[in-house]
């Protein structure tokens, strides 16, 4: 029984519809033991937690935790019970309680038919943070006046007094700094010295490197290798996760003579803020311009600052040769900004209306002029079709569209504007492939035919490849690269952002 | 892009079609039940209207029953119109009728214990309105107040304002107020008195602003998606102060009909209108545009409302006794909107089966 690993998944298969998430993966994680799991965005790391965890079925293969056999059906509740927990990035605790009491919650309130026994609620804390090798634990302190590593270790230390013999952490380190990280490592290693088995998701290697004893690369929804931390180099982790590049790839479009060398229309010098920076970008008519990383790596902050959502704490911008500093997205489209949300249901589509009122959901006109319905409705369809939403009848409630639908409308809400410069962010974030590569078309010739700057924020690196020009790679809120059209390949965006 | 890639990318309108041209039983019944929908509110104002009138043929169907029920209830029209603009940003007003209830009193009060001429002492009530729906603005808007607490808190306030300044006892003038003024509530216009058409001219207003002009877009933009309105543009803290405040001073010319009509003022008077306005409103957002706050709706429900009591009073016996109103009011607006609600919720559930499907089974990768 003890010589059973603590995870034992095999040949592990999810599909979701037309996408392979997971293509037969095998994940093997031994007790006490810190494993590490690598992989691209996509590469079927969440869909493995999400199996792992009792959230989702899958559709094949065999999961044993510690022994226990799980079906194929299974639940939170089983996973826990098997003795496995999950520490997600959100943690799960109650800010205004206290450190024993939210370690109650996740157990039970130490009882014996009487009311609750305060003084057994914090032994119990007390021990399952001694375990983890917290000298003198203050439990009575509340978790929201806690430093983000000490709350995770709250969460981990109320997993232990579920019983918890493994842990799965996806991304714990992504919010933190660098002490903090150095604090949290210390304990799961006193933890894993304990016989407990712990499985790091991160996309930062040189943690993995540090703290891990094994390591799997995830790609294309299987597993590509599992190493001995001593037996493998930085070097060795990056080619198992970027893989061969694919040969056949097309050929980088042409980018007309006069356009190539034309100055950027939108700078910015050493600008920070919000987590980022300072980043030095240059945006040019007609290109798409490119800013992507890895989840956690700022990239999404960079419009957020450019439009003046967020607080700039250094540098400056220009556009078109002068200073520009907008308030807010009011100011960006007087100046010719247009702006398509990363978060298309919770920023962008209004549910309640009509196609029509989402298109032009602030209209350009001052707020006195009236407009004709009529025309307005005819003008609607002919814009709808230029955006290629299907079906393009204005009248119709938006929220019948597809998810790619919706987002042409929201691209088209931007771009009835005619910009200068075009910010769009996560434009194809879990939407059909046919709409992706409609919406990558609908990029490229709204650029090519109008010379607007197009300025593509993504995640998603083989859309940066194929869509971009031109490719700013951010790493932990620094730039780290620049690539241009001719160096652009997804194999070059993962290398230059993993580190 | 040929036809086929088309199909091959949008999934959603190909099923729609395929399940129309194979059921068209189906697709009927659901036009049908659409319809039935869209105009309940209209459906049920004519059978009233004809119920009401084959049973008291003597009383209900007169020329005077009918113009005095549209004249009588326009002030509360007035009302529902207010609190249909704010909520259509999302915000909630209960001191609305208490705007107006102040409002009636500053105009009596003002010309009679000030000694103001009328139109001196209009201006002057309704520049308090629009104080009142400043306070509500800057609740709401700057220190962030949830607006049903906030303007919770105005209603309390503007009750101990009125009682102040009318120490709590009815003015009655001793000579009568100048006819300029009283003809405000009382003048009839084709036998309706002035403060229905004021409401009938707000209503085409607002439905004008709210239809044609990009300040109405920006109104059901804000209510609809606060968060894309502001990333599309919009600013929302003003719109939704602006509502206020124009709601604020809606509801006060209704005071100053209400003290037109009355010519005396006592304390609250008109603050009991916050009731059957809502009623409304709410029961105006499940017809002709179901499932949003509308004027047409607006208009006909209140009215629908109205004549429904006026009838039921006019049945006599217990018909006629005082809990009738409220319960009615109350019980209307609760099956409708219960029905209403249910009724979207199903047919959402219909027409987002498919993309639901997707949802699920795309894009749920990691991102």
């Amino acid at each position: 029984m003890t010589s059973d690993p603590a995870i034992d998944a095999r040949d592990v298969v999810r599909v979701y519809g037309a996408t392979t998430a997971l293509a037969g993966a095998d994940f093997s994680v031994r007790r006490g033991e810190i494993h590490g799991l690598l992989g691209e965005n996509g590469a079927g790391k969440s869909t493995l937690v999400r199996i792992l965890s009792g959230i989702e079925a899958r559709d094949r293969g065999q999961v044993r935790i510690l022994g226990t056999d799980l079906p194929r059906h299974t639940s939170p509740r089983d996973v826990m019970d098997a003795g496995a927990a999950f520490i997600h990035q959100d943690l799960g605790l109650v800010e205004d309680m206290s450190v024993a009491e939210n370690i109650a919650l996740g157990t039970t309130y130490v009882t014996t038919r009487r009311p609750i026994s305060y003084a057994q609620v914090r032994r119990q804390a007390e021990d399952a943070l001694r375990e983890l090798g917290v000298e003198n634990p203050d439990v009575d302190v509340m978790v929201g006046r806690l430093p983000l590593a000490s709350r995770t270790l709250v969460a981990i230390a109320r997993a232990l007094a579920g019983r918890a013999r493994v842990l799965v952490l996806d991304e714990p380190t992504a919010a933190m700094q660098g002490g903090e990280v150095d604090t949290l490592f210390r304990h799961l290693r006193a933890l894993a010295d304990a016989g407990v088995a712990c499985v790091l998701i991160s996309h930062r290697m040189d943690e993995i490197m540090r703290l891990c004893d094994r390591v799997t690369v995830f790609r294309n929804g299987a597993d590509v290798g599992t190493r001995e931390m001593g037996r493998t180099d930085r070097a060795e982790l990056v080619s198992l996760i970027i893989g061969t590049p694919e040969a056949g790839a097309p050929p980088p479009e042409t980018v007309p003579a006069d356009t190539r060398s034309a100055e950027p229309v939108l700078t910015l010098r050493g600008l920070s803020g919000d987590g980022v920076g300072p980043i030095d970008l240059d945006i040019r008519p007609g290109e798409v311009t490119v800013i992507t990383g890895l989840a956690d790596s700022g990239h999404l902050a960079v419009p957020s600052l450019v439009l003046g959502l967020e607080p700039i704490a250094g540098g400056r911008m220009t556009l078109s040769g002068r200073p520009f500093a907008p308030r807010g997205i009011s100011d960006c489209r007087a100046a010719g900004i247009g702006y398509v949300p990363p978060d298309r249901l919770a920023d962008g589509v209004a549910t309640g209306l009509t196609i029509m009122e989402n298109l032009y959901l602030n209209p350009a006109r001052p707020w006195w002029k009236p407009a004709s319905i009529a025309r307005a409705r005819r003008q609607c369809a002919e814009d709808l079709k230029r955006f290629r939403v299907h079906p393009p009848e204005p009248m119709r409630s938006i929220a019948t569209l597809s998810g790619g639908n919706q987002q042409k409308v929201l691209l088209g809400r931007a771009l009835v504007d005619d910009p200068r410069v075009f910010i769009c962010c996560e434009p194809t974030a879990g939407i059909d492939v046919g709409a992706k590569r409609q919406i990558h078309g609908l990029l490229r010739s709204v650029c090519r035919s109008t010379g607007m700057a197009v300025v593509l924020v993504t995640s998603d690196f083989e859309e940066a490849a194929d869509v971009g020009d031109r490719a700013y790679v951010l790493n932990r809120g620094r730039l780290v690269a620049q690539l241009s059209k001719h160096e652009l390949s997804t194999a070059a965006v993962t290398a230059k952002s993993f580190g | 892009m040929s036809v086929r890639e088309h199909a091959g990318a949008d999934p959603a309108p190909e099923v729609v079609v395929t399940t129309s041209a194979r059921r068209p039983g189906r697709e009927n019944r659901q036009q049908l039940s659409n319809f039935l929908w869209k105009y309940s509110v209209p459906i049920l104002f004519l059978v009233i209207l004809i119920g009401a009138s084959l049973l008291r043929p003597e009383t209900f169907a007169t020329y005077t029953n009918i113009t005095a029920v549209l004249s009588i209830q326009a002030l509360v029209l007035i009302i529902a119109l207010a609190g249909m603009l704010e909520m259509l940003t999302g915000e909630f007003d209960l001191s609305l009728a208490n705007n107006t209830a102040l409002v009636a009193a500053l105009t009596i009060g003002l010309q009679v214990k000030q000694d103001l001429s009328w139109p001196l002492a209009i201006g002057l009530a309704l520049l308090a309105s629009i104080a009142v729906g400043a306070l509500n603005a800057f609740l709401v808007v700057v220190m962030k107040v949830s607006s049903f607490v906030a303007t919770l808190g105005t209603y309390t306030l503007l009750s101990g304002v009125w009682i102040w300044y009318l120490g709590n006892q009815a003015i009655v003038p001793e000579e009568p107020l100048p006819t300029g003024f009283t003809n405000l509530g009382r003048h009839t216009i084709l036998g309706l008195t002035v403060p229905f058409w004021v409401a009938i001219g707000l209503a085409i207003v607002i439905f004008a602003v709210l239809k044609w002009l990009p300040l109405g877009r920006r109104i059901h933009a804000v209510g609809a998606n606060r968060r894309a309105a502001e990333l599309a543009g919009v600013r929302p803290r003003h719109i939704v102060a602006g509502t206020l405040v124009v709601a604020a001073l809606i509801a006060g010319i209704a005071g100053v009909l209400l003290a037109a009509q009355y010519g005396g003022a006592s304390p609250g008077a008109g603050s009991a209108l916050i009731f059957p306005a809502f009623a409304g409103v709410f029961l105006g957002a499940t017809t002709i545009d179901p499932g949003r706050f509308n004027v047409l709706g607006t208009v006909l429900a209140v009215y629908t409302l109205a004549f429904m009591v006026a009838g039921l009073q006019q049945l006599g016996g217990i018909w006629s006794e005082a809990w009738v109103t409220p319960t009615f009011n109350g019980l209307t607006v609760i099956v409708a909107v219960s029905l209403s609600a249910w009724a979207f919720s199903f047919r959402e559930k219909r027409a987002g089966k498919d993309s639901l499907a997707r949802l699920s089974t795309e894009g749920e990768d990691e991102r």
